[in-house]
């Protein structure tokens, strides 16, 4: 038995394997040989990636590795959301904070930290002629503004890091790095549906749009703006803001990336699907290349037909086997895959394209991620890392990931994004007055009504969920 | 009082109360026993508020850098420094502990201001500032010219910061200085000792191990630091005293501590002797040595004719008598030879004089008194220390004319005179001595002054009557619970110091002092004597070897070998 397949073999007995068991066996297939069948197509794909020389090796030399003398600056990005965990309530604010560290300077400006912080009150656009009328059946959908500006406000940081926009003002140069806590890039869709109107996003303040585009010129959106000259409402919403900023993100000269801790488990992942579509080249994946104009892919002599890949997709569906843990299968520590173009937009889950063909043009301007596993550790899942500019230092910036991460053996992700996680989170005594707070003024009122089953509810409401009060 | 001028150094964070408070410090600007101010608003009256100063000592102080997790530790040891990585340094966090103090009123004037115990917690968020020198001195450093100050030192960290006792405090009231061997009581006891001189106060030391001894050495550095001219120091060499009407006391105090047991009709007929006044009437009415008295009653008891069952008790009286006067003897001899050897370093020892008709000569203005008790069995100098203490105490609280003037009295290796053991304290004379000064001292102006390396040892009564305490590093966990419990002052972060206290460090709190404080001792060098405590054995046996040490010894070896050849051929002769 070969060392790798020992290793696998050890992997398989990890339990979020026998959880994955599980969750196979409820999708009703006959799974009686589920660990073996998965240990073969491990194996299989590890063969056929490693004699495309798809698979890259860092090797581990940590005193070699960090003697950077300060001569290279590490931006590190995350944002942290304030949010009360009680019944009905929406997100307060949300924060984004950046952590640059420059190692191996040992100066007072080695290392700083920047934050820009926005309450949820101050993004929507209440005033003038609106994207939506504020009437007795329409409210603002908070939650779904809430969740696109997270994402926008992250993504946005980098423009205002890149642009010296912040705190600081030098900007960065081509051999730093800039790491965000997150994906570089989300799959826009309508996250919340409780409007009739799913084809609308609420606008933005024209200030927050100024506050997080700061490059000039707009890559995107002067285009639009001419085409909808009179009407900036439209431009002040979700889709177009987050299509200009992966536009800036993919033309940037400074390589930026997004470091995944947890993948979703979704079978196939994209990861696999784009695998599978550049080894089979599936039909799927050619249609969609040719749809939206990407011409890059891995070159490599094919595996096998469409149809089978085709097969193994859905075998892979069957057995539950997503990317994080077909790659923690695959790859051994200190391995990566070659990155690869992903498709994470779905034309089905954007709004609605028949609204003027107005999102269906900003779908065919947005940029795809390319996308890698990295295995920090044997004993942890792969972290997943994605780049929308992928530039020649990809293999340097690895090692980079893969050091940081050492740093954590534990945990093993990398240490600056650790960092900036905990600077930037909103912090718990924050929180807990607030909701305490909170809780007092209702059940005072509760109790002030006198009414018996008013107050029981409320109780109810604020004791933990597996408390005598709320067991049958 | 303005706090314009005053840093800010951090801000309050978490729960208050009235006796403490916790607050984020901003990195390097404050350091353990630092004096810190914070401004809150309290209820003055039922209606009205007012601003107040509240002052506190910080206690404790907690370090974390909450980025860098526990893990990345092994990493950082392949790499070295942390600088070299991504890690964050900068984000350390600092939590002081705050002991509050008590407050003054904001316009209350720098002159006049007064400490008031805290009504009303402090307000989170506040900000905490970082009081100049000339405040915190005004305030804390208890320099009252009334009370005949003594600068013991500065407040630890705080070089700025000038402490004092007050002199009249410890001329009246008592003191404890607790450490371990060299945790600096030495230094403690002899800034006391020049502060009292400075005062011309009368001093008398009762010195086992000749610590002290120095101090008629550097006599000139005396006086220049206390500034003091007149100040002289008297080397005594002890003698058992007592005059002849003492003798069945202090011979009967002798016999049974010294452990020669003996029956209860052998004591029965060993009183009877000694108390007898046609033995006391022997005895010379001018003679005080008691080694010579106890000569005469061997002789006296050798003389005697006992009859019926009493006579067979003469004989192991006699018998224990001499042996008493043969152990007394020897410690004599061994106290001697001791002062001999100082003598050769220019000390100059007086005879001791009879403190019952003679306490002038112990007692008097500008004098330290220094009483060599080395050579002496533990027992023998508990009794010599009662037998003085108690003359003294008994010339002062007779409240004639011409009495002894106050005096402090130092009691170096406490724990041998005012042990805790109960088997201990029936050989300890000393100890109801001095529980008698420390409990009426205050109204005869008879102050004492303890000294100890093992407080848990002290005997807890005895300790509980000293009213200020100076505390220094202790080690001996039994002894940091037993200062712990005997100190009311003493927090629990004061007490977790102890250990950690450096050379001269330490804690005070009681009646001389202001505020219980953490401070740092004033050394001074120059009343320190080198050829005290010296151990330099090595050097020594090297000189002596060196100095015809090495002919002795061959010379004693062959005369050994003669001798045996010597001693076989008279065996073979004859000789038994």
């Amino acid at each position: 038995m070969s060392e790798i397949e020992k290793k696998i073999d050890a992997r398989l007995k990890k339990p979020f394997f026998t959880e994955m068991l599980t969750m196979a066996y409820i999708t009703g297939a006959n799974h009686s040989n589920y660990l073996e069948t998965v240990k073969k197509w491990a194996m299989h794909f590890r063969e056929i990636l490693q004699e495309r020389n798809l698979i890259k090796k860092i090797v581990h030399r940590p005193k070699e590795f960090w003697n950077f003398k300060g001569k290279k600056t590490i931006y590190n990005i995350d944002g942290g959301q304030l949010s009360l965990s009680i019944t009905g309530s929406a997100t307060m604010g949300v924060r984004v904070g950046v952590y640059k560290v420059k190692p191996g300077d040992y100066s007072k400006g080695r290392e700083d930290y920047d934050d820009s912080s926005l309450l949820t009150s101050n993004l929507v656009d209440m005033t003038g002629d609106s994207h939506f009328e504020e009437d007795d059946d329409y409210e603002v959908d908070f939650k779904k503004m809430l969740e696109s500006s997270r994402m926008i406000m992250e993504a946005a940081e980098v423009i205002k890091q890149t642009e010296a926009k912040g705190k600081w003002e030098d900007k960065p140069k081509v051999n730093d790095l800039i790491f965000l806590h997150g994906p570089i890039l989300f799959e826009a869709a309508m996250y919340h549906l409780t409007s009739d109107a799913n084809d609308k996003f609420p606008s933005f303040k024209k200030e927050f749009c100024d506050s997080i585009l700061q490059h000039a010129p707009n890559y995107i959106l002067n285009e639009f703006k001419e085409w909808r000259k009179d009407d900036d409402n439209y431009l002040r919403t979700f889709i177009p803001l987050y299509c200009e900023i992966a536009n800036y993100l993919k033309h940037s000269k400074i390589p930026t990336y997004g470091v995944v801790e947890r993948s979703v488990n979704k079978a196939p992942g994209v990861v696999s699907k784009a695998m599978i579509g550049e080894l089979y080249g599936t039909r799927a994946r050619k249609v969609q290349f040719e749809k939206r104009n990407f011409d890059f892919s891995w070159n490599v002599k094919k595996a096998g037909h469409a149809a089978k890949g085709d097969d193994i997709e859905k075998v892979f569906k069957s057995y539950v086997l997503g990317d994080p843990y077909l790659f923690d299968l695959i790859l051994d520590e200190g391995e990566f895959i070659q990155p690869i173009q992903v498709l994470k937009q779905n034309p089905f889950k954007w709004p609605n394209f028949s609204s003027n063909g107005y999102f269906e043009k900003f779908f065919n301007y947005m940029p795809e991620p390319y996308v890698t596993y990295l295995k920090t550790s044997e004993f942890r899942k792969p972290i997943r890392v994605e780049t929308l500019n992928i530039l020649e230092t990809f293999e340097d910036d690895l090692d980079f990931v893969f050091h940081s991460a050492k740093m954590l053996p534990q945990y093993a992700f990398p240490l600056g994004l650790d960092t900036v996680d905990k600077l930037a989170k909103v912090p718990n005594w924050m929180k807990h007055s607030l909701k305490n707070a909170y809780q007092m003024r209702m059940l005072r009122a509760l109790i002030n009504t006198g009414n018996k089953d008013y107050i029981e509810l409320g109780l109810k409401s604020l004791v933990p969920n597996r408390n005598g009060f709320n067991r049958p | 009082m303005s706090s314009s001028n005053w840093e800010e150094i951090g801000t309050v964070i978490g729960s208050t109360s009235t006796d403490s408070y916790g607050f984020l410090l901003t990195s390097l600007k404050g350091s353990l026993g630092d004096i810190v101010i914070t401004e809150t608003e309290i209820p003055a009256t039922a209606r009205g508020t007012k601003k107040v100063f509240i002052w506190g000592r910080i206690v404790s102080m907690d370090r974390t850098n909450p980025t860098f997790p526990n893990e990345a530790a092994a990493e950082l040891n392949r790499i070295g420094a942390i600088e070299e990585t991504i890690a964050m340094v900068g984000s350390e966090h600092l939590h002081a502990e705050v002991q509050i103090m008590g407050c003054t009123d904001v316009d209350s004037k720098a002159e006049d201001i007064i400490l008031n115990p805290l009504s009303y917690p402090v307000k989170p968020t506040s900000k905490v500032l970082y009081p100049d020198a000339k405040i915190v001195n005004r305030l804390l450093s208890g320099k009252n010219d009334d009370d005949y100050p003594i600068r013991v030192g500065t407040l630890i960290n705080r070089p700025d910061i000038e402490i004092f006792m007050s002199g009249e405090a410890l001329a009246a009231r008592h003191l404890a200085i607790l450490a371990q061997t060299g945790g600096g009581k030495t230094v403690a006891s002899r800034r006391i000792i020049s502060g009292l001189a400075s005062h011309g106060h009368p001093i008398i030391i009762f010195d086992p191990h000749g610590d002290y001894l120095g101090l008629s050495k550097n006599i000139e550095a005396l006086r220049e630091i206390a500034k003091n001219k007149d100040i002289q120091v008297r080397l005594l060499s002890p003698k058992l005293l007592a005059t002849r009407e003492k003798v069945p006391g202090a011979v009967g105090e002798i016999v049974t501590k010294l452990g020669l047991s003996m029956t209860e009709a052998q004591l029965g007929v060993f009183y009877n002797i000694v108390n007898d006044a046609e033995f006391i009437n022997t005895l010379s009415p001018t003679e005080t040595n008691l080694l010579k008295h106890l000569e005469d009653l061997i002789e006296h008891v050798s003389r005697i004719n006992l009859e019926g069952r009493e006579a067979s008790s003469k004989g192991p009286i006699l018998r224990k008598l001499r042996l008493i006067q043969d152990r007394l003897e020897k410690m004599e001899k061994i106290n001697d030879r001791q002062r001999s050897i100082f003598s050769n370093k220019g000390l100059k020892f007086d005879d001791m004089p009879d403190p019952e008709t003679n306490p002038h000569m112990l007692i008097k203005q500008n004098q330290i008194t220094i009483l060599y008790l080395g050579g002496y069995e533990r027992v023998v100098q508990s009794t010599m220390v009662s037998i003085i203490l108690e003359d003294l105490f008994n010339d002062r609280s007779s409240m004639k004319d011409g009495r002894v003037p106050a005096f402090s009295a130092i009691v170096e290796e406490a724990h041998n005179f005012v042990p805790s053991k109960s088997e201990e304290k029936s050989e300890s004379p000393s100890l109801m001595t001095i529980r008698r000064l420390l409990t009426e001292g205050r109204k005869f102006g008879t102050g004492v002054i303890l000294i100890s390396q093992r407080p848990g040892r002290l005997d807890e009564t005895t300790l509980a009557q000293c009213n200020t305490f100076l505390v220094l590093k202790l080690v001996n966990p039994r002894d940091q619970n037993w200062v712990r419990n005997v100190m009311e002052q003493m927090s629990e972060q004061d007490a977790k110091w102890l250990k950690a206290f450096g050379k001269g460090q330490g804690f005070t709190s009681g009646y001389a002092v202001k505020f219980p404080l953490q401070i740092q001792i004033d050394f001074d060098k120059d009343l320190v004597w080198d050829e005290i405590g010296k151990e330099d054995f090595i050097r020594q046996n090297k000189e002596r070897w060196q100095n015809g040490g090495k002919e002795e010894a061959y010379e004693m070896d062959k005369n050994e070998q003669k001798e045996n050849e010597l001693l076989k051929k008279s065996k073979r002769v004859g000789l038994k």
